[in-house]
């Protein structure tokens, strides 16, 4: 009886470390994949509509620690030249000293000083966001999206997550034609990232 | 685009802004007498910056980095820089002040570009050439400014190029470069008009001023926004060209009336071909947009 029980303990022992492990396990770091990941920025023009654009091929890394939060690192950088807005004239304005002042200011970028876990799916990050030369504190509520193994042809495990949240470009010196375009711009960072 | 009334106000402001340190200026001037010359790179400066901050948004902060705040700053140090300069000191000495103002300005204005290894040696390049080419501006206007009936010809010089630089920058993606390079244009108008009103003699006081600050705004419309270099040159060129309009035969011949159309007219040869090869290309780009 006694060797039948040493017998199950070893076997349930062996089978529980048969069981793969969590997919996201603490302090996994991921690369930001720059083809599956946007963001998407829109801004009032002449008060009556919205106009949309993207940045393109942000890059990063992200690191979400589920078992203590606190641990997780969140960095993102897109090149304000990379600026898109689907006509090409627009973009160069968009991108010269009336708005983004891409040559003197070519990186935007986001780094958290701060992870909260706040659901299931959701956590508060703190940040410090650098737009147009001028760094501002950002609390922003990041989503994720899913996660899983994807196989090496996708990259192997993948996870995505979300973000949508507004600004005032002007409070980072963004400051030209506010007459002609809003200063609110609300965004939208989808990010995926594999490791 | 800027409305026209917008572009409009960008000129009138700052020319009213320029007239009123101009009349006070050369008014003190009269009380205490001594000559009011003191007052133009003043007048110019005063005008320039009272609409900064409507075009840009907001005045710069006193540590501003950014190329375009850095021009306010030009503007108000070149100013005082130039009015000290007219009680102390020799010509020697005032040239090689004023060529070290003019490469600390267009140091300012490319700080950035300077603390960048990778383009250090490209901003350096350019600070030398605008300054070479400022220093000649300097020289010419200083030269033609003493010289016969045709001595307007310097302060009209100036505001035609300051208006055909803003007519460049605002087709080169850069509204607001275009319209601090109107608030300029304003502003040396003022300072020639005020100075016809009170009789008094164009001075070269704010040759240095001026190209400063015109030389930032294109050092910067060229390095930041779509400012092309082939329009750039013919900028350069222009008022370069004002002393040789007097070696034409035709011009010595004429009356001071015709020498001075004669001298401006020259000026304005290379600024009309610069805004003429740029405007259909920019035509073109706002009917698409």
């Amino acid at each position: 009886m006694r060797l039948n029980r040493s017998i199950v303990a070893s076997a349930l022992a062996l089978s529980l470390s048969l069981i793969p492990a969590p997919l996201a396990q603490a302090a996994d770091t991921f690369k930001l994949d720059p083809v599956h990941s946007y963001v998407v920025f829109q801004i009032k023009h002449l008060d009556v509509g919205n106009n949309w654009g993207r940045a393109n091929g942000p890059t990063g890394t992200f690191t979400i620690d589920d078992a203590d939060a606190s641990k997780s690192s969140i960095s993102i950088s897109v090149k304000a030249d990379s600026i898109d807005t689907g006509n090409a004239a627009r973009d160069t304005h968009l991108k010269g000293p009336d708005f983004f002042d891409a040559k003197q200011f070519p990186n935007i970028t986001f780094k958290s000083t701060a992870v909260k876990k706040t659901g299931e799916k959701t956590y508060e990050v703190t940040g410090d966001f650098t737009l147009h030369g001028v760094t501002k504190p950002l609390t922003v509520t990041l989503t994720k999206v899913g996660e899983g193994d994807k196989g090496a042809q996708a990259g192997g495990v993948r996870a995505g997550y979300e973000t949508s949240f507004t600004i005032k470009r002007t409070d980072f010196g963004m400051t030209g034609m506010t007459q002609a375009v809003g200063d609110e711009v609300k965004l939208t960072v989808s990010f995926e990232g594999t490791k | 685009m800027p409305t026209p009334q917008l572009l409009l106000t960008d000129v009138f402001l700052p020319a009213l802004v320029a007239a009123a340190v101009m009349f006070l200026g050369y008014g003190l001037a009269r009380l205490m007498r001594v000559k009011g010359h003191f007052a133009v790179p003043l007048a110019l400066a005063a005008g320039f910056c009272a609409r900064f901050a409507a075009v840009t948004g907001a005045i710069p902060a006193l540590s501003v980095l950014h190329a375009t705040g850095t021009l306010f700053y030009i503007g108000i140090y070149v100013a005082i820089l130039s009015a000290a300069a007219m009680y102390m000191g020799g010509t020697v000495l005032k040239s090689i002040g004023a060529v070290l103002v003019l490469a600390a300005s267009y140091s300012y204005v490319l700080n950035g570009r300077l603390r960048d290894p990778e383009m250090q040696a490209e901003a350096i390049g350019w600070i030398v050439a605008f300054t070479a080419v400022g220093a000649a501006w300097c020289m010419v206007y200083n030269r033609c400014v003493g010289e016969g009936k045709s001595r307007f010809a310097v302060p009209v010089t100036m505001a035609l190029l300051a208006i055909f630089s803003a007519i460049l920058l605002l087709m080169s993606y850069s509204v607001s470069y275009g319209r601090l390079g109107l608030a300029l244009a304003g502003a040396v108008s003022a300072t020639l008009l005020v100075g016809l009103i009170l009789k008094t003699e164009p001075s070269a006081a704010m040759a240095v001023v001026f190209t400063a600050v015109l030389g930032g705004l294109l050092l910067a419309g060229f390095n930041f926004a779509e400012l092309k270099l082939s329009n750039l040159i013919l900028i350069g060129v222009a008022p370069i060209l004002l002393p040789l309009s007097k070696r034409l035969p035709a011009y010595r011949k004429r009356r001071p009336a015709t020498q001075f159309v004669w001298s401006v007219t020259l000026v304005a040869v290379p600024l009309l071909v610069a805004v003429a090869t740029t405007l259909p290309a920019f035509l073109r780009t706002m009917q698409e947009q």
